[in-house]
């Protein structure tokens, strides 16, 4: 294939739980370490479950981010805006790289609800909108982390943000990836993101999905017979996508390439996901990428530790490799589940495990249900570098997307 | 020109050096905000709701628009508490 239309990946960032850099993320997968704790701010403000994995950012004043430009910040913007700071100065990349109409903006996000505990504050304080000021209109748009890294990187193609529920960020590095192949775009700088206040996860919170296991670090144990609902997350993941041609012209480090995204839509329920949109999704990521199912050794699951979902998800697996299928874990396990953020975020973790050769644990599985039919679900790390990995993402409406992942080789 | 007040003047520095970083050595009562301190439109909205909340007016939005310089904020924020003390349309200050 030409050097144009294979895709690599040649910068990542990321701001998660399980750390703020892409060795000290990959540290944490192979160790099975996991930040979830219990929130009592939840509480008070009458969650049913107070757990959330945790972030640690540190002091941000190395990366001069100026207050006006904080001002027009979401949560979710934030995290965008350093973690695209980090990723540039952590790959050693010049960011003049990105400027340009060959550069786009591709990001997933489906929230922007902490600025509105202000905005609300404010209207009624002063009883006029005009004490709004300037920063609320950006700060209250979806799209505030694709309008924030616009000016700040300087690229002029394509700006837009994805919105796809849980399957946001899988859908935005697809259809990055997609417009690379197609010749529109030479580069696109593409991620997720995630806000974390409590205002963003109450009314998740009252579908009664989050997980009331009063151990926090055990709470999240996607396909366990025990497992009770998810633990939310949240941060920032960039990924910066190239065509092989300009990544090697411009002699940047490849991390892994990008072999195949497919999509597809159960068309039936809202939050009940069908099985088989999963199931069709995945056998057309493999017809599209040219592999067999055996040829995959790691899939990286969308499993979320919901009862009903990581079922439906297990049997799919179930119906397409059968019992010797590659191995499968949920790093959910251990990050909750990052929702809009989650499908770039397990790219990277999954980029992590090529990189430093290793497969990550589903922390706290122990066994599926009896009657399940059974998956190769790993609880240990595994030592060994995987070559060609499935990522799975799904979303409220039924939306799917799958990304095929592999070691790069020239 | 007119005589400048230092007490309002004071308030506005701070106001400036807080909310848009700019550096007080610069801030001379003839710089002009937008030309030399490179605000935009989206600045001045912020600059007047910040002013406001601070010295519990309300600006006329018109007169507003004609700020350039540091002089132009100070005798802005002067105009507006004296117009809104006769017409007791300052809101009270939370």
């Amino acid at each position: 294939m030409s050097k144009s239309l294979r895709v690599v990946v040649t910068g990542i960032g990321i701001t998660s739980s399980l750390g703020n850099t892409f060795e000290e993320v990959s540290d944490s997968l192979e160790k099975g370490y996991s930040r979830i704790v219990s929130n009592p701010q939840r509480k008070e403000k009458g969650f049913r479950s107070s757990l959330c994995s945790e972030l640690s950012i540190p002091d941000d004043k190395k990366y001069k981010l100026k207050r006006r430009t904080k001002k027009y910040l979401s949560e979710a913007a934030y995290y965008s805006v350093l973690t695209w700071l980090k990723t540039i100065d952590e790959c050693q990349l010049n960011p003049e790289d990105f400027m340009g109409s060959r550069v786009g903006i591709v990001v997933g996000n489906d929230s922007t609800a902490g600025p509105l505990i202000e905005l609300i504050k404010t209207l009624e304080e002063y009883k006029e909108t005009h004490f709004l000021g300037a920063g609320m209109v950006i700060k209250t748009m979806t799209s505030c982390c694709s309008m924030n890294l616009g000016p700040l990187i300087g690229a002029q193609g394509i700006n837009i943000t994805l919105s796809a529920a849980c399957a946001s960020s899988s859908h935005a590095v697809g259809y990055g990836y997609s417009l690379i192949r197609s010749g529109l775009q030479d580069a696109i700088v593409t991620g997720g993101f995630q806000e974390m206040n409590w205002l963003s996860m109450a009314s998740f919170d009252a579908l009664g999905a989050f997980s009331k296991n009063e151990e926090p670090l055990l709470a999240s144990r996607p396909f366990d017979h025990k497992r009770d609902g998810l633990v939310p997350g949240g941060g920032g993941a960039i990924l910066i996508l190239e065509s092989l041609e300009r990544a090697e012209r411009l002699n940047h480090k490849i991390y892994g390439e990008i072999v195949g995204y497919s999509f597809s839509s159960d068309g039936s329920h809202l939050t009940v996901p069908s099985g088989s949109g999963a199931e069709e999704c995945m056998r057309s990521l493999f017809e599209q990428a040219k592999v067999k199912p055996l040829d995959i050794d790691y899939l990286n699951a969308h499993a979320t530790s919901t009862p009903l979902g990581d079922q439906v998800e297990a049997g799919v697996i179930h119906r397409i490799f059968g019992s010797n299928g590659p191995v499968v874990s949920s790093t959910k396990s251990m990050t909750g589940h990052e929702c809009w953020m989650s499908g770039a975020s397990e790219i990277i973790y999954s980029l992590a495990m090529i990189k430093n050769g290793f497969i990550a644990p589903n922390i706290n599985f122990e066994q599926q249900e009896e009657d399940a039919l059974k998956i190769n679900i790993i609880n240990k790390t595994l030592h060994q570098k995987p070559q060609l990995i499935l990522s799975n993402s799904f979303g409220f409406g039924g939306t799917n997307a799958c990304i095929l992942l592999k070691d790069f080789q020239e | 020109m007119n005589r400048i007040n230092n007490e309002i003047l004071e308030k506005v520095l701070q106001v400036l050096e807080e909310e848009f970083e700019l550096e007080r050595d610069q801030l001379t009562p003839d710089v002009n905000l937008f030309e030399d301190m490179e605000l935009d439109s989206l600045d001045a909205v912020d600059l007047i709701v910040a002013l406001e909340k601070l010295f519990g007016i309300r600006a006329e939005e018109e007169r507003a628009k004609e700020i350039r310089t540091i002089r132009d904020v100070v005798s802005f924020v002067e105009f507006s508490l004296n117009q809104n003390s006769k017409s007791k349309r300052a809101f009270s200050k939370p």
